[in-house]
């Protein structure tokens, strides 16, 4: 069955994140196909490679990187909410004129049409909120 | 023959938190308007403190309208009109029906489940 999730909780907040994690590798465990994951509101800091050193967000941070490389799985910010809290990739930054940049690959800034995108390609689609 | 237009796919969206906390209601707004220009039939379901966003003449603390109830009102434009809150969550946050902005609708409990069973998309917010 292919799936699909929204994280809306930040690492250092809400147990959203590690809550869809999980749920994420039962996913894939069990054969089912993981098309993606859209991060929106507060779930948008997950993104961040700064948050990423920190030790106690480290392991959340190599765990999304980990789950796009072993399975394909798309990590796709939404860039309004992302840049209403600081967070910007190095293209956003160019057109900013900013000399600084929080967020890399395999997170993608993308629009919120992306997340309509990824639910029409879904059977199941699950929100993991605060 | 005449043929049938495409059903178009049903959102819901379900609103939990108060138009004062963070910017909530402002981002499942904005997931609502961009289901509705994607040709989406959108519903929103106002839940728990979430309904409170349905009264209108609201301000922030700087004493400015909140941008996001203002929002609200133009939802019909974009072709979403289903705005339904129930019964017992009035009744909890002791709101009357008639404080409520205009094209809100009241369900009971009893119609929820149908609420979710009948749409092909659910975005918690």
């Amino acid at each position: 069955m292919q799936y699909g999730l929204l994280v809306l909780g930040a690492p250092f907040n809400s147990q959203a994140p590690r809550s869809a994690l999980r749920f994420a590798k039962a996913l894939v465990e069990q054969g089912h196909q993981l098309q993606g994951v859209f991060f929106h509101h507060d779930g948008v800091f997950n993104a961040s490679a700064q948050l990423g050193d920190m030790p106690p967000h480290a392991d959340l941070y190599q765990q999304w990187c980990a789950l796009n490389k072993n399975h394909t799985v798309t990590l796709d910010v939404c860039v309004s909410a992302a840049m209403q809290r600081g967070l910007i990739n190095q293209q956003e930054a160019a057109r900013q004129q900013l000399d600084w940049h929080n967020v890399a690959t395999p997170f993608e800034l993308t629009g919120i049409g992306q997340l309509v995108d990824l639910q029409n390609r879904c059977e199941r689609f699950i929100t993991f909120a605060p | 023959m005449e043929t049938q237009p495409p059903m178009l796919p049903t959102k819901l969206i379900v609103i939990r938190h108060s138009p004062h906390d963070e910017n909530w209601l402002a981002e499942s707004l904005d997931l609502a308007l961009v289901g509705a220009v994607f040709g989406q039939d959108v519903v929103l379901l106002f839940m728990g403190q979430g309904v409170l966003s349905l009264i209108p003449g609201q301000h922030d603390a700087s004493g400015e309208p909140l941008n996001a109830t203002t929002t609200l009102k133009t939802l019909e434009i974009y072709g979403i009109k289903k705005l339904l809150v129930t019964n017992n969550d009035l009744a909890s946050l002791n709101i009357r029906q008639d404080a409520l902005m205009a094209g809100v609708t009241v369900i009971n409990e009893a119609q929820l489940p149908a609420c979710f069973s009948n749409a092909d998309h659910v975005l918690m917010f």
